[in-house]
């Protein structure tokens, strides 16, 4: 809340703190549900269907639950020649993770990017909020690894 | 000033303007599907587009501004091909179901679609097959939508709900509450009116006429004092719709719920279709002719018997003004008594009485646009967007336009959560409130600052004394800090306004509160424009112009109602004592004690139920007739429908009365009614300042057996005790209800929704509880719209014109002995 209140006093009207307040609920519960969003709401004095359309327009808010960590992974055409594809493919293989899916232990969440502007050392993902570039096939898992 | 070209013709405009509202203003036609006057420039649609010479790109007149020198195109081939092409994309999505859609013959798609030409588009998609939506009172059917947000941005930006949104993004996007849960809002259905294709409708409405079948009538509301033109949309005598049209009346098109849907009352299933008499203790069906003369009888023995003062009558603050000046003059000729009032009593006329002890004016016509460009406006313990709705609105349009807008009131109401400061105080200490903001003045100098000396200021400057910063945020229950900021900001403004109802209906303000208003705005120098206090229905302001009051020393309602046995036979005209006014176990039993109690009135009242003779009285539309408004403006409304039963105008049952008592009242038709009404003063008379000090205001005070203080009013679905008689109203709201604040819920063990006990030392009621934030602690507030609820037979009444704050005890009804 008290972050919240910081963040209003950057912007002129209540609205524009939208964003930044969404992170911060994103944070708190995990994903944008119900109850999250309606927190947002009450905290901005706005309605939830602001919130909701607002919340739902943008592709980097998560609308359902996500595992502990988050894996985005950019396929557009500069990783994909890059063989941003057979990434995916091992995903799959080593933990069953389908793009937009998470693992069946709740460790890691896959989200396909269209481009995270690191076209000269693709391909490249994020890992939660840490980047990662030229991946390849071996140091992909060393890097997963890391993350239990 | 520019100068500009459209279409050939040299057009001046003013600085600012768009091309399309240019173009509109000059009856220049561009076409447009997501343009609204009221609303922010949106450029969604692409069917306002342009040639402007020298621009290389087609532009959207709709959110281009107009500059000097521009030459404009606005029907080209090429600008004809892109509109075309425009329809088209639309056309992938929206489904041509106009066989069975409301819209279509009213359509602004399906007419664009008309003139451009594609009925089909040459692209193809999958459409959408979502299911329709339905609610209390707007159906929404997401396959016609075309995603134009006329409905999400009127919602939001013009109505300050925000009930609506765009969820989710692209093809995917649908209009929806938040999470898709049943719609659930203040039903005013302006985003109806907005939609310009059939994507939303008024329930009532579906599937009842094909729109060139309609025949349309424009009248004026019958609710509140706000007096909004209807367009009453009839086929076969029957009126199935109202719409808020552009351009007409006060309004301007905008319309709340009560004027859109709550038409119906019209149609209730307890109108009075015959005359009925009391006979062996029961109410049976008679004829006129019979019914009259038995009347007629009665009133003349009791005047024989004990004078014509023993006869009183109550006119009507939802009947016209004919109706009322005729009661008057059958009270004044043919009964020869003055003995003569209308729920007025009760609440406007300590307004006027207010503002004649202050301003020495006879009258304050409000002004609809007043809040508009003022620096502050105060808004205190009054829920001005529920009860004079339109009114209201203009104060979100204020805040919009850049008003600070201080809302001083303990409920979370509309116009407190878009507020720019809202003040929580405690119920019923507005006046301190006024009287602490006077206090603050003084301190300030600002009565030094006028050089007008005004009578009475010594006076003034000795009564706030007490009410010091300290003292009244401690009285109101705020920081001292924020109350004098809220008074620092208030003093010192350039431009303000003062906004308050006193109503009938509400126990939390009275003629103290209009009076402490008064003396503030003198002491700074404002005028009675800067204090804005409506009457309360469609004609409390025209009876009491009309004269439907004492005037030369008859007996008021007070009088009439309260001190049993003062009459011994009563005329009620179109009001219901027994629900609407205060005390209802004194009102019952004055009304019992009485030999002979007449009732006129469109349906079976409370009141009427303890008649000797009930008359049925024609409604609202079934008779013509005028209202004046809170803007002091008689607004005649017509007849579109016929009467229901045998019912007849107020006016001709008691021009009929009078003919069987042998009087002739010279008046057989409306015209020659009408002439004598055309010399009703409506100005206001000459100012004369003075101050007029609040002696003791009433305050709140609650003790160990009544601990919790109980504020009645209006809610936004309802008006009054008419609106129930609406069905479609009910199908919002029926049942009686009482909020309670969650830790008042806590405190006595209530459960949301269970039925609880209050009791105040006139009486005791059951009512269902729903716990809500949208009160404080220490405070309940009841709707007074339900007859079933008896919440009047709670409430005091003061003769004196002053607050009369409720203190009532709470007990839940589930568990015994409520935790303290």
């Amino acid at each position: 809340m008290e972050e919240i209140k910081e963040i209003l006093k950057r912007y002129p009207d209540r609205r524009g703190a939208l964003l930044p307040t969404l992170y911060i609920m994103q944070r708190e519960y995990g994903w944008l549900s119900q109850e999250a969003l309606q927190a947002a709401a009450d905290a901005l004095n706005l309605p939830p269907a602001t919130v909701k359309g607002v919340a739902t327009f943008y592709a980097m808010y998560r609308h359902k639950p996500m595992g502990r960590h988050l894996i985005q992974l950019c396929t557009n055409v500069a990783c994909m020649i890059m063989g941003a594809e057979r990434l995916v493919d091992l995903l799959k293989e080593r933990y069953g993770l389908e793009p937009g899916g998470t693992t069946e232990d709740g460790r890691f969440s896959l989200v396909i990017m269209e481009c995270i502007g690191a076209c000269d050392r693709a391909p490249a993902m994020l890992v939660d909020t840490d980047f990662h570039a030229d991946l390849n096939e071996q140091n992909l898992f060393e890097i997963l690894e890391q993350y239990k | 000033m520019i100068e500009l070209t459209i279409d050939g013709k040299r057009i001046e405009a003013e600085k600012g303007m768009t091309i399309l509202e240019v173009a509109k203003a000059n009856n220049i036609y561009i076409p447009h599907l997501c343009w609204d006057r009221r609303l922010k420039p949106y450029g969604g649609c692409r069917l306002c587009l342009v040639e402007v010479e020298g621009q290389r790109k087609l532009m959207a007149a709709c959110s281009t501004p107009a500059d000097n020198g521009m030459v404009i195109h606005t029907d080209t081939p090429n600008l004809q091909k892109a509109r075309r092409t425009v329809l088209e994309l639309l056309l992938v999505h929206h489904p041509l179901d106009c066989p069975v859609c409301d819209k279509a013959g009213e359509c602004r798609l399906q007419d664009l679609a008309y003139k451009y030409g594609p009925s089909e588009s040459r692209f193809y998609a999958e459409r959408k097959h979502d299911p329709e939506a339905t609610s209390a009172l707007i159906e929404r059917n997401p396959n016609r939508c075309i995603l134009c947000g006329r409905c999400v941005r009127v919602c939001w930006e013009h109505q300050g709900v925000g009930a609506i949104n765009f969820i989710g993004r692209g093809f995917k996007t649908k209009i929806s509450p938040a999470f898709e849960e049943t719609l659930d809002c203040e039903f005013c259905g302006q985003c109806v009116d907005a939609c310009p294709v059939g994507a939303l409708g008024a329930k009532p409405y579906k599937y009842r006429a094909r729109a060139w079948f309609l025949e349309s009538h424009d009248s004026i509301c019958p609710y509140c004092s706000v007096g909004c033109t209807l367009t009453l949309d009839l086929r076969e005598g029957r009126i199935l719709r109202v719409r808020g049209v552009d351009g007409k009346g006060v309004n301007d098109g905008d319309l709340c719920g009560k004027g859109r849907f709550g038409f119906d009352f019209i149609y209730g299933d307890t109108r009075l279709k015959t005359p009925l008499v009391r006979k062996a203790g029961e109410l049976v069906e008679s004829t006129w002719e019979e019914t009259l003369y038995y009347v007629a009888n009665r009133l003349r023995d009791i005047k024989r018997q004990y004078g014509a003062d023993s006869i009183g009558a109550i006119g009507s603050a939802r009947a016209g003004i004919e109706d009322n000046y005729m009661l008057k003059k059958f009270m004044k000729e043919v009964i020869g008594s003055d003995n003569i009032d209308t729920s007025a009593r009760l609440g406007y006329a300590w307004v006027l009485r207010a503002l004649n002890d202050t301003y020495g004016i006879n009258q304050n016509p409000i002004k609809l646009d007043s809040p508009i460009g003022k620096e502050v406006v105060l808004v205190l313990e009054s829920d001005l967007t529920s009860t004079h709705p339109i009114f209201g609105l203009k104060f979100l349009e204020a805040k919009n336009e850049g008003t600070y807008l201080m809302v001083a009131d303990p409920r979370k109401t509309k116009l407190a959560r878009r507020s720019s400061k809202w003040i929580r105080i405690k119920p019923a200490s507005g006046t301190v409130f006024l009287l602490g903001l006077i206090n603050y003045a003084i301190r300030e100098g600002a009565h030094l600052r006028e050089e007008k000396e005004i009578e009475g200021i010594d006076g003034l400057i000795e009564s706030v004394k007490p009410y010091t910063p300290e003292k009244v945020s401690e009285l109101i229950g705020v920081d001292t800090e924020q109350f004098i900021e809220a008074a620092s900001r208030f003093v010192n403004a350039e431009t303000r306004l003062i906004a308050l109802t006193v109503g009938a209906a509400e126990n939390q303000k009275g003629y103290e509160t209009v009076l402490a208003a008064a003396n503030l705005l003198m002491l700074l120098g404002e005028g009675p424009d800067s204090l804005q206090v409506p009457s309360d229905y469609s004609n409390t302001l025209g009876a009491w112009l009309s004269g439907t009051r004492p005037t030369e020393g008859g007996k008021d309602l007070y009088e009439m109602l309260y001190n049993p046995g003062s009459l011994k036979a009563l005329y009620v005209m179109g009001e219901d004592p027994l629900v609407t006014m205060p005390d209802g176990n004194t009102v019952k039993k004055t009304l019992e004690e009485l030999e002979f109690l007449v009732v006129q009135d469109i349906r079976l009242s409370e009141t009427a139920k303890l008649a000797d003779v009930v008359l049925p009285a024609a409604a609202w539309s079934e008779k013509e007739g005028t209202f004046i408004n809170s803007q002091g403006i008689p607004q005649p409304f017509p007849k579109v429908v016929s009467p229901q039963g045998d019912s007849v105008p107020d006016w001709q049952i008691l021009r009929n009365l009078a003919r069987v008592m042998e009087h002739d009242l010279g008046i057989t038709e409306l015209g020659k009614l009408r002439e004598e009404l055309s010399r009703i003063q409506t100005d206001r008379g000459q100012q004369r300042w003075r101050f007029s000090p609040v002696e003791v205001p009433s305050v709140a005070q609650t003790t160990t057996d009544y601990p919790i203080i109980m504020v009645t009013g209006n809610i936004m679905q309802h008006s009054g005790a008419l609106s129930v008689m609406s069905k479609s109203l009910s199908h919002v709201l029926s049942d009686a209800f009482v909020q309670i604040s969650p830790e008042d819920a806590e405190r006595f063990g209530v459960k949301d929704g269970e039925f609880i006990k209050i009791s105040s030392p006139l009486g005791e009621v059951f009512i269902k509880a729903r716990v809500s934030d949208e009160i404080p602690e220490g405070m309940l507030f009841v709707p007074v719209h339900f007859a079933h609820a008896r919440v009047n037979y709670l409430v005091s009444h003061s003769r004196l014109g002053n607050a009369h704050p409720t203190p009532v005890k709470i007990e839940s009804t589930s568990t015994a002995t409520p935790r303290r």
